[in-house]
């Protein structure tokens, strides 16, 4: 009974296995098969499959016949003059033709920096010598360079150049009212301001002798006004006070003068008395 | 001259050299790599004057970025392969994109082995079965042709040409697949399965 239960069971796994490899897995799986990509379960599946299925096997065969054809096809070389080739490639890769302006161009700044390496370098040189557009570039820019070079001298700075940078800087303009004075003073009027100063001079020396005596006769002047006001203060004074006096004795004259006009006062009460009392009798 | 006094040079040597501006290095190099990168481009492009133009393209782009070539980063041949077959794969699809009238000069085709010690006869019988089995491959469409070449003939790894074609892990799969079964069902057409 168990050797029939295993028996039943061998027919049912060889049935599921042939349908789960049929001819079109079968197909889809042959150059995984040759190229060694399937697991031992899947392979050994294909294997039954092979043997089972007549056409799978043809085609099988044929396709691993063509591998081997393949294989003797990748060692053949194809025939061709190999030495023109050859020669053709070298001329292609060193002659100037092969760089093209617009890369030129754009080489030029690393040659000038001493950084283009060999191979590129021939190029490049190869390049200069077939082209004269290139040749005149490279050419000019190394007179530009040498002329830059050679121009030592230093353009003079404005004199006012550094007081606008410190203005737009840290907006500390030291412009003074001498400073924008002497900027705005022409070449003319700084020499009539020398002969008004020289006249001046001169008048100086002819009225007083010399500088030192005009200064002390404006001393002496100075102090002879100097008492003249002070003279002329105290004089002010005692008019003031005069007047001030004479102010005061017309006011008491005037009052007086109202008193007797007006007559003697009324009777006053006996509070009244009592108040006023005291400041009657104090007048 | 040149050529045979720095046969023995490193290739790091020899670009160290190229940068340096020997003339006679680069010679060196485009004479060891100049037949590999030719046949790539013959066998995307199956005419002589375009693999040829396409080859020349490819040295002036290396001799343009030898510059960028780090020899700690791997060897020349590697680097100097994949720029190639990256040229080489651009313009084989610019020219799938924009196909021309001219033909394909299979009638033209002439191989040799790099070393062999087979009989004559026997070396002609695999020079004409390279002959049909490349005439196969430039029947093939051009999706599948790419992934067939990178795969069978400059042997890559799928990771490899995933990375060169830039289109995912199981379509390089799919189509390499797919082609093979394409080209053995030509090849059996053109009787050529059959005889090995």
């Amino acid at each position: 009974m168990v050797f029939a239960f295993c028996q039943t069971k061998a027919r049912k796994t060889k049935t599921e296995d042939r349908r789960r490899m049929n001819c079109t897995i079968f197909t889809d799986k042959i150059s995984a098969y040759l190229d060694g990509e399937m697991q031992t379960r899947a392979k050994a599946e294909f294997a039954a499959h092979r043997l089972s299925c007549r056409d799978c096997c043809a085609l099988f065969n044929e396709v691993r016949d063509t591998l081997t054809a393949m294989s003797e096809y990748a060692q053949l070389d194809v025939i061709t003059n190999f030495d023109t080739l050859e020669a053709r490639i070298v001329d292609a890769t060193s002659a100037g033709e092969m760089l093209s302006c617009t890369e030129f161009d754009k080489m030029i700044e690393r040659y000038f920096d001493g950084v283009i390496l060999g191979p590129t370098f021939q190029t490049f040189q190869a390049h200069f010598e077939d082209c004269w557009k290139c040749r005149r570039l490279l050419r000019g820019i190394e007179e530009a360079k040498e002329m830059l070079r050679e121009v030592k001298e230093e353009v003079e700075v404005p004199r006012h150049l550094s007081r606008r940078i410190m203005a737009a800087t840290v907006g500390n303009d030291s412009n003074t009212f001498f400073d924008q004075l002497a900027r705005s003073l022409k070449a003319g009027q700084w020499v009539a301001a020398f002969l008004i100063f020289a006249a001046t001079g001169m008048l100086i020396n002819y009225r007083y002798g010399s500088v030192e005596n005009m200064a002390a006769q404006a001393s002496e002047r100075a102090l002879e006004r100097q008492e003249q006001i002070n003279q002329a203060v105290t004089n002010t004074g005692i008019m003031a006070i005069a007047g001030m006096e004479f102010i005061s004795v017309k006011l008491q004259n005037r009052e007086q003068r109202k008193k007797n006009e007006s007559g003697p006062p009324p009777a006053p009460t006996p509070s009244a008395t009592d108040h006023q009392s005291p400041t009657t009798d104090h007048r | 001259m040149g050529a045979t006094q720095v046969l023995m040079i490193s290739d790091g040597e020899l670009v160290r050299r190229c940068r340096a501006g020997d003339s006679v290095a680069w010679e060196q190099i485009v004479h060891n790599y100049s037949r590999r990168v030719y046949n790539l481009a013959y066998r995307f492009t199956n005419r002589h004057e375009a693999a040829e133009d396409l080859t020349q393209e490819v040295f002036v782009r290396v001799y343009r970025s030898l510059e960028q070539y780090d020899p700690q980063a791997g060897d020349l041949a590697n680097w100097l392969m994949r720029l190639a077959r990256n040229l080489v794969i651009d313009d084989y699809r610019k020219r799938v994109r924009t196909p021309t009238d001219v033909g394909e000069d299979l009638t033209d085709h002439e191989f040799h082995l790099r070393s062999s010690t087979d009989a004559p006869d026997r070396r002609v019988e695999r020079q004409e079965r390279s002959l049909q089995v490349h005439s196969a491959i430039a029947k093939l469409p051009a999706d599948l042709r790419e992934c067939v070449i990178l795969r069978d003939i400059e042997e890559l790894s799928y990771q490899e040409i995933v990375d060169i074609l830039n289109i995912p892990l199981g379509t390089v799969k799919s189509r390499i697949n797919r082609g093979r079964i394409e080209l053995a069902k030509t090849l059996r057409r053109m009787k050529v399965v059959e005889f090995i």
